[in-house]
């Protein structure tokens, strides 16, 4: 079973698709969760990805904007997919029939 | 600040891999992060990375199997050797008189004291050497705080230790200490005895003295074998491109052996105190010969040490019949491997290096007949193997890419031979980067990327290549390749294949392979003298401003090497005569004399050139601005010798027309 931010990183990664890579993934968790996403945790747990074959990494282009640096591009394999999918439904499921707004606090139930 | 927080986070991302390096570099200046926050983020990998290494059994099993044991006993040896050495340095240097060293008997003591410390701590520093070397085998992404942890058991543990076992022994068992096995020995401390007071109370002798031996004797000693044990090339069955993350977290079978050779040598040491047995581990790395020019492609020697005194002859040690050919010998371990042609087939040989004899051989099919021009230079490869992670990648003489595992010669992918051969031969030597092979394949074909792994091409770059093999620079902070076509000198990104820049130049005319002098790319061709130009990037545009050039001396095919700000080479002009030049300004610094020869496969050491005439000559010279000064001359073959010579260690592999001949500097 994948960990919450293993989860978000995969999600990410799919959604970026070709252009899924360290720096825009990190912006991409940041700004959809508006949690901060640190170098740290997001390497490791690349690097922690890769060695499940959940993910694949390459060394990509390198840009300008990047000082000429190259990025390291991300794949999601189909074990990642169908891990990512398993979380999902766990998920989807354990919360059926749960309000979060009834147990709001402030929110009188 | 921000440039101390810049060199901070240098100094911390050396613990990534070059790649991760430049994907976390690339990041940053990305996301536009102040040094501050770069700090701060790479603190965090770095942590991060660290307890990430815990996760896995390895560390543990380490810790309780060679850190705490290996610290303890340290520890208490080294206590025991500072304490004696404490004891016996206060004694004498607080009771010395020249008595001592006229009477036989206090001389004798003296000596034996000196001789007994000395071998005592050559003993301390190999044991921590191997044990450094063992620890950096078996962990390589928790070693720092496998270290701390050292540190904190070779400076406590053995008072612990003590505290322990008198605890058990005299309060619970109410027995003398001196029951225990060997307590008298190792339990005991000379500090302890009160007739020893007075050395021990002083600062030095109590306090820094026994702080500088596990110092100097131990933890040095014991870093310089981790960090030898990481510089060991990691063996992975082509990793290739992929996998970033994982190949950093790998210890290699070579490390394991390593680690297992190591450990041998350790209970040698241990049980015998030999000190010298140390230097019986593998054949350390930094005499490997990988490839084209040596390990950076510069012509330089590995782990080359000069003798105090040039003996008259080399020793030769064995010489074997390999096939023919123009190919450097390439050295990785015990193991010589050498690329030739026998009759029709073009084969890859493995030999003992120490003894000459044949492992492996392989090879495929490859029928080639020179052109009249060239056919005294016969149909053997020109072009020198390369070795990477495993694996052997050839460029063939009719310009065939091929690829085998060095462990057993198995061919894993080739290219077809191009549908003309070249005219010349193929000679350009192939090169690594990225987990890419790139060279100029086929009929002096643009340089091309094949990926290592499969042999699919990934890109090509730039007009047709000739005899030049590639580089692999970094020039103005970004990676890239840099290559001789006919018509330019091209820097080429390695990601793409993408050109760069491009310096226009008569490549078609000659040889040698780039050479890198500073920020400053050199070439040189039959027909264009030697030109330096310097690439650089201005508001994001790369432009080739020509440094100096110098129509007074010309290269065919023979390679330069840079030592200090000198460039020395052979010139073409007048039968061959060797140059030196000023590599900052141009400026021929002087001449040889003419009709040297037609070809010098130019290597160096520090400040000594090796320079191997086509006739077999090998002249040792030293690296002189002011004038061409030869030390030694030795005559190494029967035969020609074009190709270059490896020389690792004291050893110098000669390849001439059909032989490999090893000599040794003894």
């Amino acid at each position: 079973m994948l960990g919450e931010f293993e989860y978000l990183l995969i999600a990410a990664a799919v959604r970026l698709g070709d252009e899924a890579y360290g720096a825009a993934i990190r912006q991409e968790i940041e700004n959809t969760t508006k949690r901060r996403c640190s170098t740290g945790s997001l390497y490791t747990t690349l690097d922690r990805l890769e060695s499940k074959g959940l993910i694949k990494t390459w060394m990509g282009d390198a840009t300008p904007q990047r000082g000429g640096r190259a990025k390291r591009m991300i794949r999601v394999t189909p074990k990642g997919i169908k891990a990512a999918a398993a979380f999902y439904e766990a998920v989807t499921r354990v919360s059926r029939g749960v309000s979060w707004e009834a147990h709001h606090p402030g929110v009188r139930s | 600040m921000t440039r101390i927080a810049w060199w901070l986070v240098d100094k911390l991302s050396r613990g990534l891999t070059p790649d991760e390096r430049d994907a976390v570099y690339g990041d940053f200046a990305e996301l536009e992060l102040t040094g501050e926050q770069a700090l701060r983020e790479m603190i965090g990998l770095a942590a991060r990375r660290e307890a990430e290494g815990w996760r896995a059994w390895r560390p543990w099993i380490v810790l309780a199997a060679a850190v705490i044991p290996l610290g303890l006993l340290l520890g208490l040896v080294s206590q025991r050797i500072v304490d004696n050495a404490t004891v016996y340095g206060w004694l004498y240097t607080n009771n010395w008189s020249p008595a001592i060293l006229e009477s036989p008997g206090p001389r004798r003591d003296l000596i034996h004291f000196i001789a007994r410390f000395a071998l005592q701590c050559a003993a301390l520093i190999a044991t921590s050497w191997v044990g450094g070397l063992i620890l950096g085998s078996l962990v390589r992404r928790a070693i720092g705080i496998n270290v701390a942890l050292f540190v904190v058991v070779l400076l406590t543990g053995g008072n612990f230790l003590r505290w322990i076992v008198r605890w058990i022994v005299h309060d619970l068992a109410h027995a003398p200490v001196s029951y225990v096995p060997f307590a008298t020995q190792w339990l005991y401390r000379a500090r302890e005895n009160p007739l020893s007071t007075e050395v021990f109370s002083t600062m030095f002798y109590g306090v820094v003295f026994p702080l500088i031996v596990p110092a100097v004797l131990v933890m040095l000693p014991l870093l310089a074998g981790i960090r030898r044990a990481s510089a060991r090339p990691r063996r992975s069955s082509g990793a290739g491109q992929s996998g970033v993350g994982a190949a950093s977290s790998m210890t290699g079978s070579a490390g394991a052996a390593g680690a297992a050779g190591a450990a041998l040598v350790a209970a040698a040491v241990l049980s015998g105190s030999i000190v010298t047995a140390a230097a019986a581990t593998a054949p350390p790395d930094s005499q490997d010969y990988p490839q084209w020019r040596g390990v950076n492609r510069d012509g330089a020697a590995s782990a080359f040490t000069a003798p105090a005194v040039w003996p008259d002859t080399l020793t030769r040690r064995w010489k074997v019949d390999v096939g023919e050919g123009y190919a450097t010998p390439l050295i990785v371990g015990r193991t010589v491997y050498i690329f030739t042609r026998r009759g029709d087939d073009e084969v890859m040989t493995a030999v003992d290096a120490a003894t000459g004899k044949e492992r492996w051989r392989t090879g495929y099919p490859a029928p080639y007949t020179p052109s009249q021009p060239a056919s005294k230079h016969g149909a053997g490869p020109k072009a020198t193997p390369l070795l990477h992670d495993g694996h052997l990648y050839t460029l063939g003489i009719s310009g065939i890419v091929a690829a085998f595992d060095a462990a057993n010669g198995k061919l894993l992918w080739r290219t077809p031979p191009p549908a003309e051969p070249p005219f010349f031969g193929a000679a350009s030597s192939p090169l690594a980067e990225r987990g890419l092979i790139v060279v100029h394949p086929g009929n002096y074909g643009p340089l091309t990327a094949f990926d290592a792994k499969t042999g699919a091409i990934k890109w090509t770059a730039g007009a047709a290549g000739f005899f030049a093999s590639p580089i692999a620079v970094t020039l103005d902070g970004t990676r890239q390749i840099v290559t001789v076509t006919q018509k330019s000198v091209i820097g080429v990104s390695a990601a793409d294949g993408a050109v760069l820049w491009e310096y226009p130049f008569d490549g078609g005319s000659g040889g040698p392979m780039p050479v890198v002098y500073g920020g400053t790319i050199i070439v040189s061709g039959l027909k264009a003298g030697v030109t330096a130009f310097t690439p650089a990037r201005r508001d994001g545009k790369w432009t080739t401003d020509t440094a100096w050039e110098t129509k007074d001396v010309a290269m065919y095919v023979s390679n330069p090497v840079v030592i200090g700000d000198t460039l020395f080479g052979l010139s073409h002009r007048s039968s061959g005569q060797f140059f030196a030049i000023d590599a900052r300004s141009g400026k021929v610094l002087w001449l040889g004399d003419p009709r040297e020869a037609a070809n010098t496969a130019i290597a160096k050491a520090g400040d000594l050139l090796f320079l191997l005439n086509d006739d077999a000559e090998l002249i040792v010279a030293r690296g002189n601005p002011a004038a061409f000064t030869p030390l030694k001359r030795y005559t190494v073959a029967d035969t020609a010798t074009w190709a270059q010579p490896a020389i690792s260690g004291n050893r110098l592999f000669i390849k001439d027309v059909s032989s490999l001949t090893l000599w040794t500097l003894d």
